[in-house]
């Protein structure tokens, strides 16, 4: 027995006189790696990647242990895990760290094979499982996302899967096929979850192995150029026990990202903060991304125009672009022969380097870097940053490979830099600078005549494409107009217009066509002006079946006066007939076009005197606007009619507009200047009051109100009730006060505008008397504890509008605890100091408010910072965000108690607030320490791994030192 | 070469430590995790008295008997023509079946090794080596059934 066999020991005999290991081992003792030439770095990429790979299938497997797919489990489940479940939140850290770590390193993995060569013969199939490894592991990370069943991921694999329908032929059928429907559903979830946990990881070991064992038996690729010496090392131990040492670098990395950073680093595609829940019927919202990997695909899905040349969907040529890149990619090994011919192939080296830059550009425009702090990124911003850093790193590439391995091609890089300046600097649209890029290199490539041959025959059926998918002929007078051109060449009708009007249905279409064949559409840049407003195909029908519209659209046909115009200014018409407006009136919308006032019929090709019957003539028009209220209420007076349109809208509003003031001095005394139904609402461009452009949308309705109480030369004259001169700065108090900056600033349509104390049909000013009911609308507690306090005897005795006396009327500051602060500032100063002074309980309890509410207020704000500190570091705040919750209700009711003026019932109000505080306190406490156990315990396996690195790295040493 | 022989044998030895608690270490802090995770967590479940749903006192109504979840445990509730409300635990304490109330002979079965218990929970026959835990079983003005966890 030989002294290695003796060394093996009683087990390895055992095992291997009935399964004949010894082949095997001695297969292996004689395994090498090539050492000398290349950094040794790159041989490791693999293996960290299957390190990676195994951490993914231990972590995915402790996940399936609470995992519950299903709709009403799959969320709660993964949120189960990362709050309750003891280390779960370290378990899923890892899972997700750990994947985004494999898909670096499986990269890196491949781009080195590329630069290598180690693709050529005889390791041409070790190339393509390599590949296919990446496109499985893109699928592990696109199945994988759905699983927590959140808004993003929801909305993510919405966009990912769509865009799946544009691949040609099989698109529909594939998008049902993975999403299990037509919509992404929990049907989706289910298969993903399948694809994820099943299929995947069984396609992952198949190929894994196939690939495993390609390398064992072929071994590792050596240069290209040898060395005349070559050098090597022997697999076991030595390389293996490098991988070993790499290994357990690899898992302190993932071990300390996890829990410093247990949500990702934050950027866009990198994270995996839990969120909100899935909801299909939740709108989605702003900034959206896949993962990081897929952004270059989502970015040039994006840079594509919707519709391309020959009938070719924007989309589809994207995909077909990507694909065309991937079929290019995997057949590498036969592509590049000059490596099959072991020859250097510096070409594809600058092939590899390119299509890193082009996805790397990609991938930062995507993140949208240089493109400011703005809600909607300035795209022209973002391809100017993103340009100099491409461009950065394309020269830093092209100088390292011209001088330190003194490479001479650079086209690829080169056309890659054409495109990138003609785009980001010049401002070209991606694909017009991405073409000339492509012309650069093809005309540079001019030696290769078969590629270009290629390119001519891709034109050619392109062209052919094209030429079989020309629109059908039109009727000959709408022809006319789509064929007519301006004097410079160019079409009346452009591109934009035309495609308006492809697109609309084929029975809007027609009646396009009979408006042109009757005249009643005049011209071609008749039908410009109609179809550059960009109607929904149902109101475009309403507009083009209306005689009377279309005719007065007609700049040919009707005078400026009566003219309607998108642009009334440039066309000299009236601002009241802008055809925009008017195309959006709700009259129009629901039926009620211009016949439904003036009289006539929309099918009339002529003016008629119903006209002259119903709407008055232009000079009674001109006296008074006394008529216009009993002419709109012959529509909205009458309940049977207004049914047939809204059941829900009033009908009543003539009955309390001659109530109201307005009414008063428009029908009784014969104001002119007071408002009428078209001051409020308008003209031709009547909206419903839902709608954020209704003059009567609440947002709106001060803005409204101030054309004319703002407008002191208007307003000259009038008076208030006191016969004092009537004030005419209500809005701009209003814009500053609290009700006003909730309105319009924060957009919170709930609080008050003029209408909602004033009223709208049957406005009057509220009497004092009336004022503190007008706020108790809303605030009923505050009016419910004024009334049994002792203020309410003292304000009733003063006359004082109670809660105008504290708070003032338009000009209502957000209330605000410094109110409440001892010194002359405090409010209650203003009246104790006159009509009761030197009240000390006064005095006193005004300090204990202040008091207590500083101190409750403080500690709000304080655990609010600490719970958003807390929640980065990856800790449970859901306990805590209840409580604070608790804590703001309970402040806002405290707040409430201070109109009672007495100390013990603001104290029993005060009470809930302080014990939500001591609760926040505790669980801030109890998240802190669980914080600082995670840090320990990091601590504690950073430690041991530090000791075992050192004891393998001292092994290492141990056995390289011997002699050979 | 002799005369330092004794020190490869303390370095190796003390590699070979190094290595052991380096390994021990780092098993130690990947499987405390794992371990700790694995464990499922206690459930708690209702401390107070449980209500029976509708549908259970209508099933209690026309079987007879009912089984109830009471947190992870089952509860058996039966109505005894001569006994009335009872309520027992329903785990045989043999190997964990789900027991049955037989009213035709008053008795408790476990079906799987025809343990038998009488209606107060204790072993007539069969292998069950303890009584049945019994709980207080109620009904309530409303006609609603509560029962009272803890042992009556």
């Amino acid at each position: 027995m030989s002294a290695p066999e003796r060394r093996r020991g009683r087990l390895f005999r055992w095992l291997d006189s009935r399964y004949q290991l010894q082949p095997v081992v001695d297969f292996l003792e004689h395994k090498e790696v090539p050492v000398g030439v290349h950094s040794l770095i790159w041989y490791y990429l693999g293996g960290t990647t299957l390190f990676f790979f195994v951490v993914q299938i231990a972590s995915g497997v402790l996940l399936l242990m609470y995992y519950q797919p299903g709709e009403a489990t799959a969320y709660e489940s993964i949120r189960y895990i990362t709050t309750k479940v003891p280390f779960g939140w370290l378990i899923r850290s890892v899972h997700c760290w750990s994947a985004h770590l494999m898909i670096v390193s499986l990269v890196a993995h491949m781009f080195s094979t590329l630069m290598l060569k180690a693709y050529r013969p005889p390791r041409e199939l070790t190339w393509v499982t390599g590949f296919l490894l990446f496109a499985v592991a893109l699928g592990f990370g696109f199945s994988g996302y759905l699983l927590p069943w959140n808004e993003l991921s929801f909305f993510a694999t919405s966009v990912g899967t769509d865009s799946v329908k544009e691949i040609p032929v099989i698109g529909d059928w594939l998008l049902q096929v993975l999403r299990g429907g037509t919509e992404v559903s929990i049907n989706t979830l289910y298969r993903f979850f399948g694809l994820h946990v099943v299929i995947l990881p069984l396609a992952a070991f198949a190929i894994i192995a196939v690939h495993l064992l390609f390398i064992q038996r072929q071994g590792m690729a050596p240069p290209v150029h040898p060395p005349a010496t070559p050098r090597a090392m022997k697999f076991f131990p030595n390389f293996a026990v490098r991988d070993l040492l790499i290994w357990l670098l690899c898992l302190a990395a993932l071990t300390s990202l996890a829990v410093f950073l247990p949500y990702g680093p934050g950027v866009p595609g990198v994270e995996w903060e839990l969120g909100k829940k899935a909801n299909p019927l939740a709108p989605a919202y702003p900034g959206i991304k896949p993962e990081w990997y897929f952004l270059w695909v989502y970015q040039l899905l994006k840079e594509f125009p919707p519709h391309l040349v020959g009938g070719l969907e924007g989309p589809q040529a994207a995909l077909l672009l990507v694909g065309g890149l991937l079929v290019v990619w995997a057949l590498i090994p036969w592509l590049d022969r000059s490596a099959r011919r072991n020859e250097p192939s510096p070409a594809f080296t600058d092939f590899g380097m390119a299509a890193l830059l082009f996805i790397a550009f990609l991938t930062l425009k995507a993140w949208d870097i240089g493109g400011g702090a703005g809600k909607v990124p300035d795209a022209r911003a973002v391809a100017w940053t993103t340009a100099w850093y491409a461009l950065g790193v394309a020269l830093v590439s092209v100088v390292v490979r011209a001088v330190v391995y003194r490479h001479r091609w650079f086209l690829f890089t080169g056309a890659f830099a054409v495109h990138v300046v003609l785009h980001g600097l010049v401002g070209l649209p991606y694909l017009l600078a991405g073409a000339i890029g492509i012309g650069v290199l093809l005309a540079a490539l001019g030696g290769l005549k078969l590629r270009g041959r290629g390119a001519v025959a891709l034109l050619v059926v392109l062209g052919a494409v094209s030429a079989a998918r020309a629109d059908e002929p039109l009727p000959p007078a709408l022809q006319k107009m789509f064929d007519a051109r301006r004097p410079d060449g160019a079409p009346v009708i452009p591109p934009a217009q035309r495609e308006y009007f492809a697109k609309l249905p084929d029975r809007v279409r027609a009646l396009v066509a009979e408006a042109a064949d009757a005249t009643i559409l005049g011209s071609a840049e008749h039908a410009r002006r109609l179809f550059a407003l960009n109607l929904p195909p149902t109101a475009f029908e309403l507009l083009i079946k209306d005689n009377c519209i279309v005719c007065h659209t007609d700049p040919g046909n009707v005078e400026a006066r009566t003219l309607f115009s998108a642009d009334p200014k440039a066309d000299k018409s009236s601002p009241r007939l802008n055809l925009k407006e008017f195309a959006s009136d709700v009259h129009f919308r629901r039926g009620v076009s211009c016949s439904g006032c003036h009289g006539g019929s929309p099918t009339d090709l002529n003016m008629t005197d119903a006209i002259a019957e119903r709407w008055p003539s232009e000079e009674d028009r001109a006296k008074s606007h006394a008529w216009i209220p009993a002419f709109c209420a012959r529509c909205h007076s009458d309940a049977a009619y207004m049914r047939s349109f809204n059941q829900a809208l009033p009908t009543d509003q003539l009955a309390k507009y001659k109530t109201s003031r307005h009414g008063q001095r428009l029908l009784v005394e014969g104001d002119d200047k007071a408002a009428q139904c078209a001051s409020c609402h308008g003209g031709h461009g009547i909206r419903s009051a839902k709608s954020p452009k209704s003059m009567v949308h609440p947002q709106r309705v001060p803005e409204t109100c101030g054309a004319c109480h703002a407008d002191a030369r208007y307003m000259a004259g009038e008076k208030t009730d006191r016969g004092e001169p009537l004030p005419t700065n209500q809005l701009e108090q209003y814009r500053k006060s609290a009700h006003g900056k909730a309105l319009l600033e924060k957009g919170d349509l709930g609080a008050p505008a003029c209408n909602s104390c004033h009223g709208n049909h049957a406005a009057q000013p509220p009497a004092v008397a009336s004022v503190s009911e007008v706020c108790r609308v809303c605030h009923v507690t505050n009016g419910r504890l004024f009334d049994g306090s002792k203020h309410k005897i003292a304000f009733e005795k003063h006359g004082w509008p109670e809660c105008a006396q504290c708070h003032g009327k338009h000009d209502i500051a957000k209330a605000n605890d410094e109110l409440l602060a001892d010194g002359a500032e405090r409010l209650c100063h203003a009246c104790h100091a006159k009509d009761a002074p030197d009240n000390k309980e006064c005095d006193a309890t005004a300090s204990h408010f202040h008091a207590t509410l500083g101190e409750l207020a403080g500690s709000m704000t304080a655990y609010t910072v600490e719970g958003e500190e807390l929640a980065k570091k990856g800790l449970d705040v859901e306990p805590l965000t209840n409580v604070l919750g608790e804590l703001e209700e309970s402040l806002v009711k405290a707040r409430e108690g201070i109109h009672s003026f007495d100390k013990d019932t603001f104290d029993r109000l005060a009470d809930p607030a302080r014990a939500a505080a001591k609760k926040s306190q505790e669980l801030i406490d109890a998240s802190r320490k669980e914080y600082r156990f995670r840090q320990g315990g990091l601590l504690a396996a950073i430690g041991a791994m530090s000791l075992l690195a050192l004891g393998i790295y001292l092994t290492l040493r141990r056995i390289e030192s011997r002699k050979p | 070469m002799s005369d330092h022989a004794p020190a490869p044998v303390t370095r190796r030895r003390f590699l070979d430590a190094l290595l052991g608690a380096g390994l021990v270490g780092w098993l130690a802090t990947v499987l405390y995790p794992v371990l700790r995770y694995l464990k499922p967590l206690s459930s708690t479940g209702p401390g107070g008295p449980i209500k029976l749903s509708a549908d259970e006192a209508t099933k209690l109504e026309r079987e007879r008997y009912v089984i109830v979840r009471a947190g992870t445990s089952r509860v058996l509730v039966f109505e005894d023509a001569a006994q009335g409300l009872r309520a027992l635990s329903a785990k045989c304490t043999h190997e964990g079946c789900t027991v049955q109330y037989v009213a035709g002979e008053s008795i408790v079965l476990c079906a799987c090794h025809n343990g038998r218990y009488d209606l107060d929970g204790r072993v007539l026959a069969g292998p069950p080596p303890r009584p049945l835990a019994q709980y207080e079983a109620q009904r309530d003005a409303d006609g609603s059934i509560l029962v009272k966890l803890g042992t009556s």
